[in-house]
């Protein structure tokens, strides 16, 4: 049982779920970072 | 609020104190941009996913006859060619039943599984690993060895995962995600879930982004047979840390070390409140032997390595002072308040607020990094810090609100509004940063007494997890400086692991 090409297939799939995964980590940084501001911008309008 | 410069040079000195103690905030912060960069510089562009080496796993163990029957079956039936995976496991002497249930495997498995014994056992991981890296390296059979942990139960992908990034050979090590898997989950181990999020999906990918990484996850740790060799074919058995020791030698011979967040395998975690407290104190003591093993790496700049980059330093020594820095906040607190309590009060707010934000963005980044972990421990990742301190990051959001509150609260419990109410307030939230590691404590006290276990979930929602492992550190000094023993406490392991 060595490296086949259907495993070999297998793992270039996995590869290109994985990079698909990290270009999504942006969007969740800006997401956090929307967040953060509207906490920001609540304490400002209404909570000081 | 207004904000007003101190009049004074101690008044200056104080507030540079307070915001020095809002550094290791600020740093974790900028971990997380790092993060958001990760996709241009994660190391997925130069891993190949058709390289397959012959991969040698070696694992250590010390009376684990019940972890290691679930953990050998799922390593047999991994997705790797089995051509090209060896099981090398080294019995240190146990005195359970390992051995006959080794002797089984080898029978069941034939060719698959080496065993070797030490006839001397109990000196520690290193010493273990050391005995098979003899064996392994002894022929030219294996290209790398994985070293992981006897409990540990890889997802069926996760060696190609690791392996996929050696076709670069440049790279010396790879290690891969930790899942905090006990079942059923306890409260504790869901605390440790969700600081496995923080402290590797989101540490290591920033590391990734430097290029150099701080330490090898000690259960899942790939290492390529030529940087194997060329740290002597031996594991450092001197410090308590020996695979930070691995992953540093590993880089100032010139090679990179790589996080893959997706190569996941999974372990169960200490199930104790001293359990817990044992295994990282050991950590703890590890890092500060790494520490001034290395001290002379940080903050340089060097053509072999990034081992030296500024944030990496910040982020080192951040961690690893974070309980002086406490102490120090709230000892500079407490005495401007002393001299000048409004003063007191702006810098009290600025340091909260500082926390308050961090503690947002880095809590939900980190929920949005891994689902499992998310849908498992987001109860543990808001009161991560404790009520008190989420009280506090409360009242500095909103003040008005959390002002009515408190007068309510005192006043419900029979304590009037009066100045001195205040000023005991006051001095109590200003001290807490420091207050809140001896009450961790505590906990760690009474866990010795059995029937004050059930309740110990209870403190510890309002002291914190994170001042719980902020009090492990501190403890870590004065084992350190008290010279004390630095012998291995093995953690207690059950084999429950629930992998789906």
């Amino acid at each position: 049982m060595s490296a086949t090409p259907e495993r070999v297939d297998e793992a270039t799939v996995a590869l290109s779920e994985d990079v698909s995964f990290e270009r999504g980590l942006l969007w969740k940084g800006l997401f956090s970072l929307v967040v953060v501001l509207a906490l920001a911008y609540a304490r400002m309008r209404w909570w000081l | 609020m207004t904000i007003t410069a101190p009049s004074t040079f101690f008044g200056w000195l104080l507030s540079a104190l307070i915001l020095i103690g809002a550094l290791p905030m600020l740093c974790s912060v900028f971990q997380f941009f790092l993060v958001g960069l990760h996709r241009w510089f994660s190391h997925y562009d130069r891993a190949d996913p058709a390289h397959m080496p012959r991969v040698a796993v070696l694992v250590p163990a010390w009376n684990e006859a019940l972890v290691l029957d679930f953990s050998v079956e799922r390593m047999m039936a991994l997705d790797y060619p089995q051509d090209r995976l060896r099981l090398v496991i080294v019995d240190d002497a146990s005195t359970d039943d390992t051995p006959d249930l080794l002797r089984e495997k080898q029978e069941r498995y034939p060719g698959r599984i080496v065993v070797l014994r030490r006839q001397q056992g109990g000196q520690g991981k290193s010493h273990t690993l050391n005995h098979g890296l003899d064996v392994i390296l002894d022929d030219d059979w294996a290209e790398a060895v994985l070293i992981t942990d006897a409990d540990v139960v890889f997802a069926p992908d996760a060696i190609a995962k690791l392996a996929r990034h050696l076709a670069d050979p440049e790279v010396g090590a790879v290690m891969g995600f930790i899942r905090e898997a006990s079942a059923p989950p306890h409260w504790l181990s869901r605390y440790i879930g969700y600081e496995y999020a923080t402290a590797q999906l989101a540490a290591r990918r920033a590391q990734n982004v430097i290029g150099a990484q701080a330490c090898l996850a000690g259960g899942a740790q790939l290492l390529s047979r030529d940087n194997l060799e060329a740290q002597g074919g031996r594991i450092d058995t001197t410090t308590l840390a020996e695979d930070t020791v691995t992953t540093f030698l590993t880089q100032l011979g010139g090679r990179k070390v790589i996080f893959d967040p997706n190569a996941q395998c999974f372990a169960e975690e200490p199930a104790s409140v001293t359990g817990l407290w044992k295994q990282r104190l050991r950590w703890s003591r590890g890092n500060l032997q790494v520490s001034r093993r290395f001290h002379s790496v940080f903050f340089r700049r060097s053509t072999v390595h990034h081992l030296g980059n500024a944030w990496l330093g910040l982020q080192w020594y951040s961690t690893l002072l974070l309980p002086a820095f406490m102490v120090l906040v709230s000892v500079a607190l407490v005495v401007m308040w002393l001299f000048d309590a409004g003063d007191a009060n702006l810098l009290f707010r600025i340091f909260w607020s500082i926390s308050a934000f961090a503690f947002v963005f880095t809590t939900t980044f980190t929920l949005t990094l891994d689902r499992r972990v998310a849908a498992r421990s987001w109860r543990q990742a808001f009161v991560f810090p404790g009520l008190v301190n989420l009280s506090l990051m409360a009242y500095v959001i909103a003040p008005g609100p959390m002002h009515d509150l408190i007068r309510a609260s005192c006043e419900v419990i029979g304590l009037g509004w009066t100045e001195e109410t205040r000023s005991l307030l006051a001095l109590f939230a200003y001290a807490w940063t420091s207050l809140c590691m001896l009450f961790a404590w505590l906990i760690f006290r009474l866990d010795r007494l059995t029937w004050m276990r059930p309740v110990l979930s209870v403190f510890m929602l309002v002291v914190g997890f994170g001042p719980f492992l902020c009090s492990i550190t501190f403890a870590a000094y004065v084992a350190q400086l008290r010279g004390a023993a630095t012998t291995w406490d093995k953690t207690e392991k059950t084999g429950k692991v629930g992998i789906s």
